[in-house]
């Protein structure tokens, strides 16, 4: 071989060297301007796998207190004095305009006007109007945002129950918590991240019925566990006698053991998930019980629930345990408190029914502020739907009732991106319908998740060819509200 | 070799290798454009594409024109010195244009198509000129130059259509300078609450919208809306609006047109309008189209207020891009690594690279936990800590979250001696130190970190006067001492309640027992029926024996608490348990239960549902049979009934017992006819005892006769009345 | 210069063009490379199939705006239709939507491929997008000339050719060909049989619902007999559990319950129903009459009361007691339901979607859906019979059942007392009741009437053929024509086997639903079904006769890796037991079980409160009143159904409310269900009682273990399984020793009377050593 090939090979062997660098320059030059080149595409990213907030979240959890039956909006936060002054005579037709009835007074051929039987005053700076039933909630009208123009489209209890709850009359679809808990995930392992309290109150009750937290066609872990406070906490957590943590432990590393054993036989993955849902349910019963044991709370705090806080099964002691569900990460606590359904005898029941939430109401507001959870909490007050401004029967001397009324009803809420001390819409002066500013349930859904971080039209699952939303193909937000 | 020709060779060489990396970018790019991601000073780039494309375009088509002339030229034309290296500057400026064009393609909004021939033509011609400098056979050799002539040929073509398609797609000179649509944007500035209401709902839209067009360089229609006077000008059609008059107002015609008509703006293919954006304008002009009105001048409620308040970034659309975080993300391997039933750590929300982190089960915590997250450290915004065993030595691991801005570090063992290490934390906003030792003295160290902007210290060391003292020291922070209730305050207790609120029937020996949820709360009960006030009632110890059919009124009491109203507790003894009872009358079949042993199975019915726990008789009367052993001696019988008027529940007419050593060998009979009710009343359970005299009776046979016809003031009345039992007791 | 040096130059730059070529090529190749790895247009198929590849992208993306709703349709383009898809834009009328082989022509190409925004489809506020792959897809079949198809679930199947295999000795019958071809074509091969133990357990649970006998474990495991399989197929077959097992799945898509639903939930007695359901599979009733007598018993010549007590099927429906409701409003939410549920139950479509509108994906019109609602708009009822306080076990109309009646004719309904047993049934009014399409399906909207009919797109119905009424209904179902009715029984039975049907979707066979795995084994069994008179037990047979249902369970990582959802059948899959035969497996298994067919519902062991905490405190179902003695060792199925509040160790387990009609249901993992097995007093009473049965047998510690872990997990115990029991066994024992007392309050779970004389820390041991056992993955699953 003569130099000059000597040389040529030399120079091919370094100038290809050099090249080869230069051609991957470009290369990385190229993928510099074009991230996507070696990253998710777009389409890709947006079917992220759920489980995280589409975008920065105002609120991280929700515990809603849900007023089952009905509380009248007339003798809680919508304030008007027009119907006292026409205490008696018919609803005008013109007000009315041929609203359906539901089959109690559809039948009735007079529709007596009636005002509150309850003084009204104005409270904090935001002046909104509450009932002298709710001290406590006017203690914290400038913590919350009232909306005064909440409709919805049922007249019954149950579907507008699990209309409220589903999105959706009838059908099984999944439960606002189940949705949260299928879009955020749960916060902490060791809980779930929907948990519903129940409890009955004085009044004409109307009962709950388990869909109104099911998981419809999502994956059962987003079910809503039933919790509650005293000795059985949650369904089938307890030991057997007999048992303690020990022998508990015992027993789990044996199964642990077989399993694995036939996971070795048979390579089922399913078999691993298996090993870990026991070991999640042993440490529920570990964090659990300390949740649920209210009996070492300071005792100002007890006052400042009131002394039912500790009577297992009251709203107040499940308005405690919320707070301290919602501390330990629950995304979702959903209380339902019975008995608001005042047909008659309004006078007689809704101060008993009053006197039981309003107190721990405002309390779980308080508590959740000094502990600085109220910006990342968020708090919703209300029931299905509105209460009629008109009696229902006869209208007695100092006793009535009022029927169903679905187009206009007050609600509350308050902390994680709410506007406090502000009260939002306006209803007419016979409280019958809405002047401005209407909120539907979608409406308040698409909202509720939007503070949460999710946008109700990208919160989607595909069941049976149909891609289902929790506000179905409704919903706008309602940024009056948001702070 | 000569210096001329050498110079000429690294000069090749340098030009040469950058062009080949551009080269090679170019191809990247040709499949991937729409990948292309450019910060906005790059954009400006794309603005040369038009000045740029002359250079390559002459200098190819000289050169080919050259090369396809060749045989009349000279030789040093030809040479790689003349030819050669302009080929190299050709294919060098061509390459340039292109990838400038690729910039310049990827902002404007083009007809698709045009673009896309354009684009593969320019790319495909920049390619072909590198491989002309690359093949370029010089002259005269003996080497065949047809390849080359047919490359050439090619790339010729290539360019005259590849410029032709770019030539309809440019709009002139409005690309070299920045266009209208920037200018506007950037002078305008940042919507707030005192910027008008036309300002946010209008004028944002036409600058997003129309200025590109209506600008004062080129007025299509001689509309100009990049300015409030050009808008009033109007253009050739006329003013914009009819204030309160949308429907007639030309601007919002146009916009609700359909998108086929000629006439409806923006045209097609142009970004339109959202259903937001037309609807606040509309709603704009209805509201009467007033341009001075300022937002704040608006109610908090007013629906102009919202619209414009979510405009000028008030809104919930602005969350989205409300917290940018400057630092990377960690990745999610990181995240996953770190990821445990005792320590929760996730995303603020997709595709940020916020992290908020979280403790749970104080059983399970380990300082460890904390030192592994050191990989995302700077990533953690927020971090939980509540009730975790974390000690005052342990903080100091606290000081790599140096992003963080929210921590719980309430209900930890901490004593606050060394809070000062949390220097290190300059954007903590909220720290809350509830339910901890910390107190004024340790306080005083979170001077060092200025971000603080709130603190929750009830619960802690420190009492209110140090709470003055510390708005003092710190005034910048608010320091939450928790919500104080009215400590004079005086609540009613709840009443006592029964360890077992089933059991309501005990057999001898078993205590009532009574609980109280409160600690230190006491019970007072009396057995009398008198009230257990502090006089009169017997303080509660173990239980309460019971040994007779009882009312037991309790109460709670505690000091600083008001006592509990007095709760009934109405228990009943088993007394002698029968061997056998039997119905000799069939109850009505919706209330049949077991019959008989139902009587004396310890079931307590609730007259407020009578569906469960009780027998039911109204067609025929009760009639049943009652065994004893014969041993024990008897004195009362006691019936245990249901008052329920409403359902037509009412007391026996009359309650027949007959009784002796025998069947049917009746010794005694004994009578009552309980009280009839004169109006409604209460649902209410209703024992009625019969006395017996006393003996060891074997057979006791018991007859119950409901009222046959309901009273006039029942709205039932004349109908027949039912009974309804549950047990029955001897003693 | 020296033309020697001149002459270099051309060579140097061949020079640095044989350099510079390879990294132009390197680059090239890197950027296809990557264009695979971010788009992956690579596994687009040669020849693109419209039913396959195609319109499951328009119908997912397109076809909400551009379908078969008219109403809500953009630019007047709908691509559901041949015609609409190569029509000429309404506002363009130069371009066409698809021009045949020419992508860039083609609207639709354009719209998908567009980088600009304001054009692309589907738009971005849709949230909808299609794939690098999706649109190549597109483009190659427009390339390739758009070819339509028919829908494949509307063309009526016809028999395929059985095709052929590689290992010719694999097949036991004709679906092993159709499974092993497909399988051999993704170059899998199946497993081998599985053991005699699994295999024995599998056929148990699968035909009836329960574990095997010891004995005739025993049994499988000595004899040689080949065809030992088949005998005790045929008597597991016969067995009278087989009927309860078949019911479970049937009861769920008939969203059979024991209380009315909504709010005071009354109580409701359509047990008789759900009995005579039982007793038609045991029968082996032909699927079309089982199918015809639920819908239209009624209407057959001189009906028998069987046939009519059948009808029940279409009154499950919940029905309000809500005082205060609108009657009409509810009349027809109770039409609606039957209507869904027919559509579900038997055309696998998702019928409910056009009750408001014209369905958006598949060619069912809102005045279809009214024309099908009109058969079942007959029923002579109400919407609120009475309320709670009037609540009756069933509204009219109904048939009451005496206990003579039962004596000689309806043996099959267990009826408990001498009182006569009330079951709604369906009847229509003597006057025909005109039917309305209503408007945005709001029942106080009425729009134009409507005639009774069938979707055409499916099978026309043809009245010179069918009556107008149920009766013809389901003879339209049932006619040999119709594409749907077989495909989607047989698909739900095979669901029923493997965990997944063929159609993944067995509630939706439309366009959104998934496309077959196997079309054509769906056809093959479809077809066969048919010409073989509709017999259920012989579609069992077949399928539980084929290799492919006797493969192992085991799952080689290399297929768990190609087939991890064993969509190919080349392995066994493993289920996980429902919730029922969860149940029915520990009482089996612990000898607890109660083994009686049908009857009242019962109320077995529950949590305190569960009823109590969500009444309304009305009715006679306010309270949970548990049942004692026999009732509380019922199987599953057998427990009472309050739909407000059902059983919650069922509903952890998946179990289906019962609100409405469900063709499947989750297989889910969560640890409220490890809580339940764990905690739950069935299972530790149980244990409890098997562990003093076999403590009274005697014998050494070892066999007792042994004996449990044969019955509970069928198969034999491995040794050093016995010894890792056995050591187990002896710690609970040690400790239960040092703590009588716990042991004492552990063994008195239940209210099953425990036998006296008893080592209690010996059966406490033994106890605590079954109950780990029942909580083992494998106990739960069928292998």
């Amino acid at each position: 071989m003569n130099d000059l090939q000597r040389y040529r090979l030399q120079f091919t062997r370094r100038h290809f060297l050099a090249k080869s660098m230069l051609g991957l320059g470009g290369l990385a030059l190229g993928s510099l301007m074009m991230p996507g080149l070696f990253r998710k595409k777009e389409e890709e990213i947006l079917s992220m796998p759920v489980g995280l907030p589409h975008f920065a979240p105002k609120a991280k959890r929700i515990i809603y207190l849900f007023q089952n039956g009905a509380p009248s909006q007339l003798e809680s936060f919508d304030y008007k004095p027009l119907l006292n002054k026409m205490q008696g005579q018919d609803l005008p037709a013109s007000v009315r305009m041929g609203q359906r009835l539901t089959g109690m007074t559809s039948n009735q051929e007079k529709f007596p006007l009636v005002g509150s039987a309850f003084g009204f005053k104005q409270y904090g700076q935001s002046g909104a109007w509450v009932s002298d039933m709710f001290p406590g909630i006017a203690s914290i009208v400038d913590d919350i945002c009232i909306v005064k123009t909440i409709h919805t489209d049922a007249i019954n209890h149950d579907p507008a129950l699990t209309f409220f709850q589903t999105g959706a009359q009838q059908g099984n679809r999944p439960s606002m918590g189940a949705w949260l808990s299928y879009g955020l995930g749960s916060e902490n392992q060791n809980l779930p991240a929907f948990t519903v309290l129940l409890s009955r109150g004085r009044g004409n009750g109307q009962g709950v019925y388990s869909k109104l937290w099911t998981n419809g066609f999502l994956d059962s872990i987003h079910q809503g566990v039933v919790f509650s406070s005293g000795p059985d906490p949650v369904l089938y957590l307890n030991n057997p006698v007999g048992h303690d943590s020990l022998s508990r432990r015992a027993m789990l590393d044996e199964i642990a053991a077989f399993n694995q054993g036939s996971f070795a036989h048979t390579g089922d993955p399913e078999i691993q998930a298996r090993i870990a849902q026991y070991e999640m349910s042993y440490r529920m019963q570990t964090a659990v019980p300390e949740l649920t044991d209210l009996s070492k709370e300071p005792d100002h705090i007890i006052k400042m629930y009131g002394p039912d806080c500790l009577v297992p099964g009251s709203f107040a002691s499940n308005c405690l345990l919320a707070r301290k569900l919602s501390e330990a990460g629950v995304r979702f606590v959903q209380l339902y408190h019975q008995g608001w359904d005042q047909h008659g005898n309004l006078v007689g029941e809704m101060p008993l029914q009053a006197q039981d939430v309003d107190r721990a109401s405002a309390a779980l507001v308080r508590d959740l502020k000094q502990r600085g959870l109220l910006d990342e909490t968020l708090v919703i007050w209300g029931g299905e739907f509105g209460r009629t401004n008109y009696c229902q029967g006869d209208l007695g001397r100092n006793n009535y009732g009022r029927d169903h009324h679905p187009k206009c009803f007050s609600i509350w809420m308050a902390g994680g991106g709410i506007k406090p001390g502000v009260v939002y819409g306006e209803t007419d002066e016979f409280g019958y319908n809405i002047v401005k500013d209407p909120v539907s349930v979608h409406d308040l859904h698409a909202t509720l998740l939007h503070l949460l971080g999710l946008d109700h039209e990208q919160l989607t699952f595909r069941h049976l060819g149909r891609r289902y939303r929790l506000t179905d193909v409704e919903g706008s937000l309602v940024p009056g509200i948001m702070a | 070799m000569n210096t001329t020709d050498q110079r000429w060779r690294i000069a090749e060489n340098v030009f040469s290798s950058v062009l080949l990396v551009l080269q090679v970018l170019l191809l990247l790019l040709w499949p991937f454009h729409e990948k292309l991601l450019l910060p906005d000073w790059a954009l400006s780039g794309g603005r040369l594409h038009p000045i740029l494309l002359h250079f390559p375009i002459v200098l190819l088509s000289m050169l080919a024109i050259a090369w396809f002339i060749r045989k009349g030229l000279g030789d040093a034309l030809f040479s790689d010195l003349a030819f050669r290296s302009v080929l190299l500057l050709a294919s060098f400026l061509a390459t340039v244009t292109c990838l400038s064009g690729y910039v310049l393609s990827h902002k404007g909004d083009y007809d698709p198509e045009l673009l896309g021939r354009h684009r593969n033509l320019g790319t495909f011609t920049a390619l072909l000129s590198y491989l002309l400098w690359v093949f370029y056979p010089g002259r005269g050799t003996a080497r065949d130059t047809r390849p080359f002539t047919v490359l050439f040929g090619i790339s010729l073509s290539a360019i005259v259509l590849g410029s032709h398609f770019g030539g309809s797609l440019t709009h002139g000179e409005d690309y070299l300078f920045p266009d209208a649509e920037e200018t506007t944007e950037r002078k305008r500035p940042p919507l707030t609450a005192n910027s008008t209401v036309y300002e946010a709902l209008v004028q944002s839209v036409l600058d997003s919208r129309c200025t590109g067009c209506h600008n004062p360089k080129k007025a299509k229609g001689q509309l100009d809306l990049s300015s409030l006077e050009g808008l009033l000008k109007g253009g050739k059609s006329g003013a914009p609006w009819i204030p309160g008059d949308p429907l007639q107002s030309l601007m919002v015609q146009r916009i609700l047109l359909d998108p086929a008509d000629k006439k409806h703006m923006p045209p097609r293919g142009k970004p339109q309008l959202t259903a937001v954006e037309i609807n606040q304008i509309e709603y704009w002009v209805h509201r009467g189209a007033d341009l001075n009105q300022k937002i704040s001048a608006l109610l908090e409620t007013d629906s102009l207020r919202i619209l414009a308040m979510a405009m000028a970034g008030a809104s919930p659309s602005s969350i989205k891009v409300a917290r940018s975080y400057g630092f990377p993300e960690a990745g999610t391997a990181a995240i996953e690594k770190l990821q445990s039933p005792y320590r929760t750590l996730r995303p603020l929300y997709q595709q940020g690279p916020a992290l908020q982190l979280s403790f749970f089960l104080k059983g399970a915590f380990q300082l460890n936990m904390i030192r592994e997250c050191k990989p995302v450290a700077a990533q953690v915004v927020s971090l939980t800590l509540a009730k975790m065993p974390l000690q005052d030595p342990d903080v100091k691991e606290l000081a790599m979250f140096t992003n963080l801005e929210r921590m719980d570090l309430s209900g930890t063992e901490i004593q606050g001696k060394t809070l000062g290490e949390l220097k290190p934390l300059s954007m903590l906003e909220y720290l809350s130190l509830t339910q901890t030792r910390v107190g004024l003295e340790e306080l005083r160290s979170l001077k060092g970190i200025p971000s603080l902007k709130k603190v929750w210290i009830w619960n802690t060391a420190v009492d209110s006067a140090d709470w003055i003292l510390l708005k003092k020291a710190m005034p910048h922070i608010e320091w939450d001492f928790g919500t104080r209730m009215d400590e004079m305050e005086r609540l009613k207790l709840t009443m006592p309640q029964p360890s077992d609120p089933d059991k309501m029937i005990f057999n001898s020996g078993e205590m009532l027992q009574l609980k109280h949820p409160l600690r230190g709360a006491r019970i007072l009960f009396t057995t009398d029926g008198s009230d257990p006030d502090t006089l009169q009632g017997n303080e509660y110890k173990q239980g309460i024996a019971v040994d007779r059919p009882m009312n037991i009124l309790a109460r709670a009491v505690l000091d600083g608490w008001m006592a509990s109203d007095p709760k009934i507790f109405s228990v009943y003894a088993r007394g002698i348990m029968p061997d056998s009872v039997v119905l000799l009358t069939r109850p009505n079949p919706k209330y049949l239960l077991n019959g008989g042993p139902s009587l004396v199975d310890n079931q307590k019915g609730d007259a407020g549902n009578l569906l469960v726990n009780w027998l039911g008789f109204r067609e025929n009367y009760c009639q049943a049979m009652v065994i004893t052993d014969g041993k024990k001696t008897i004195r009362q019988l006691i019936l245990s009934t249901a008052i329920n008027h409403y359902a037509y529940v009412f007391p026996p007419q009359r309650i027949t017992v007959r009784y002796g050593l025998e069947k049917g060998k009746w010794l005694h009979t004994e009578q009552l006819r309980p009280a009839q009710p004169a109006n409604y009343g209460p649902v209410a359970n209703q024992p009625y005892i019969i006395n017996l005299k006393s003996g060891a009776w074997k057979y006791l046979e018991l007859s119950i006769e409901p009222v046959q016809k309901l009273p006039s003031w029942h709205s039932g009345k004349n109908e027949k009345a039912w009974v309804f039992l549950d047990e029955i007791f001897l003693q | 210069m020296t033309p020697g040096k001149i002459e270099r130059t051309p060579n140097a730059s061949t020079g640095s063009l044989m350099m510079a070529m390879p990294f132009l090529a390197l680059a090239t190749l890197l950027c296809w490379t990557l264009a695979c790895s971010s788009s992956g247009p690579e596994d687009v198929p040669e020849t693109v199939n419209f039913n396959l590849h195609v319109r499951p992208i328009l119908s997912d993306r397109c076809f909400k705006c551009h379908g078969p709703d008219g109403k809500s349709r953009e630019a007047n383009l709908r691509l559901d239709t041949e015609e609409g898809a190569f029509q000429a834009l309404q506002d363009d009328p130069a371009k066409h939507v698809i021009v045949k082989g020419d992508p860039l022509r083609s609207e639709l190409f354009q719209r998908i491929s567009s980088p600009d925004t304001s054009l692309l489809m589907p738009p971005p506020s849709s949230h909808l997008s299609l794939s690098a792959k999706e649109i190549e897809l597109i483009r190659r079949w427009i390339q390739q000339g758009a070819p339509y198809q028919k829908h494949w679930a509307f063309i009526a199947p016809k028999k395929p050719p059985l095709p052929g295999v590689k290992k010719k000795n694999w097949p036991r019958n004709e679906i092993d060909y159709f499974i092993l071809h497909a399988m051999e074509a993704q170059g899998l091969a199946p497993n081998d049989e599985a053991d005699p133990a699994s295999l024995l357990r599998r056929l148990c649970v699968d035909l009836t619902g329960l574990p095997p006998s010891p004995s005739a474990l025993d049994e499988v495991l000595k004899s040689k007999d080949p065809g030992k399989w088949e005998k005790h197929t045929e008597s597991l077959l016969s067995s009278a559990h087989y009927g309860e097992r078949m019911a479970i799945p049937w009861l769920d898509l008939a969203r059979y319950a024991d209380s009315h639903g909504y709010q005071d939930d009354g109580m409701r007695t359509m047990w008789p129903w759900r009995d005579w359901v039982i007793h038609a599979f045991n029968e082996n009733l032909s699927y079309d009459q089982f199918i015809t007598w639920q819908i239209a018993g009624d209407q057959l010549p001189n009906p028998s009361r069987e046939q009519i007590l059948a009808t029940g099927f279409n009154r499950n429906h919940k029905i309000t007691q809500e005082g205060g409701v609108i009657d009409e409003e509810y009349r027809i939410e109770y039409v609606t339901d039957r209507t869904n549920t027919f559509g579900k139950a038997f055309l696998a479509l998702t019928y409910e979607c056009a009750k408001c509108h014209d369905h958006k994906y598949d060619p069912i019109s809102q005045k279809e859906y009214y024309s099908s609602f009109a058969f079942f708009n007959q029923v002579n009822e109400k919407g609120l019979v009475g309320d709670i306080t009037l609540a009756s076990p069933g509204d009219p109309p109904v048939i009451q059942i005496s206990s003579e009646e039962i004596r000689n004719t309806l043996r099959f309904i267990n009826k408990k007392d001498s009182a006569p047993v009330v079951a709604m049934v369906m009847k229509d009014s003597s006057k025909p009741r005109i039917t309305r399409l209503l408007k945005r399906g709001v029942y106080d909207q009425p729009g134009d009437t409507v005639d009774m009919l069938t979707p055409a797109a499916v099978l026309p119905f043809d009245t010179t053929k069918f009556i107008k009424n149920r009766l013809g209904l389901a003879q339209w179902l049932t006619d040999p024509a119709h594409p749907l009715t077989a495909r989607v029984f047989v698909n739900r039975i095979w669901q029923e086997f493997f965990g997944r049907g063929l159609v993944k979707s067995s509630g939706d066979f439309g366009m959104q639903g998934d496309l077959p795995t196997h079309p054509q084994l769906l056809d093959w069994l479809a077809v066969d079904f048919m010409e073989h008179g509709w017999d259920v037990k012989r579609l069992v047979r077949q399928i539980t006769g084929s290799a492919t249902y006797r493969q192992s369970a085991v799952r080689s990582p290399k297929k768990q890796q190609q087939d991890p959802e064993n969509i190919y059948y080349s392995y066994s899959q493993r289920l996980r037991l429902s919730a029922e035969l969860l149940r029915d497996h520990v009482l089996a298994s612990s000898g607890l079980l109660v083994r009686e067919i049908g009857g009242p519902s019962v109320k077995p062991y529950q949590p305190k409160g569960v009823w109590e905490s969500t009444t309304s405190g009305r009715g006679e179902l306010a309270r949970y009143v548990q049942d004692h003695g026999d009732k509380l060792y019922r199987r599953g199925m057998y427990t009472f159904i309050k739909r407000t509040a059902p059983p919650p160790s069922m509903l952890v387990f998946d179990a289906v409310g019962r609100d409405q009609c469900e063709v499947k249901r989750l297989r889910t993992n969560t640890p409220i269900q490890a809580l339940v097995l764990m905690n739950d007093p069935m299972v530790l009473e149980a244990s409890r009682v098997l562990a003093e049965t076999l403590v009274s047998e005697g014998g050494k510690p070892e066999t007792q273990i042994e004996k449990a872990f044969h019955r509970i997990l069928s198969r034999k115990i491995l040794p050093r399984e016995r010894e890792r029991i056995l050591q187990y066994y002896q710690a609970e024992k040690k400790r239960f020793s040092q703590e009588t007392a716990r042991a004492n309050a552990f063994v008195h779970v239940g209210e099953f009377p425990s036998k006296t004389g008893l080592d209690q820390r010996e059966v406490a041991a033994l106890m605590q050593v079954i109950h780990m056992m029942y909580n083992l993955e494998e106990a739960s699953v069928k292998p």
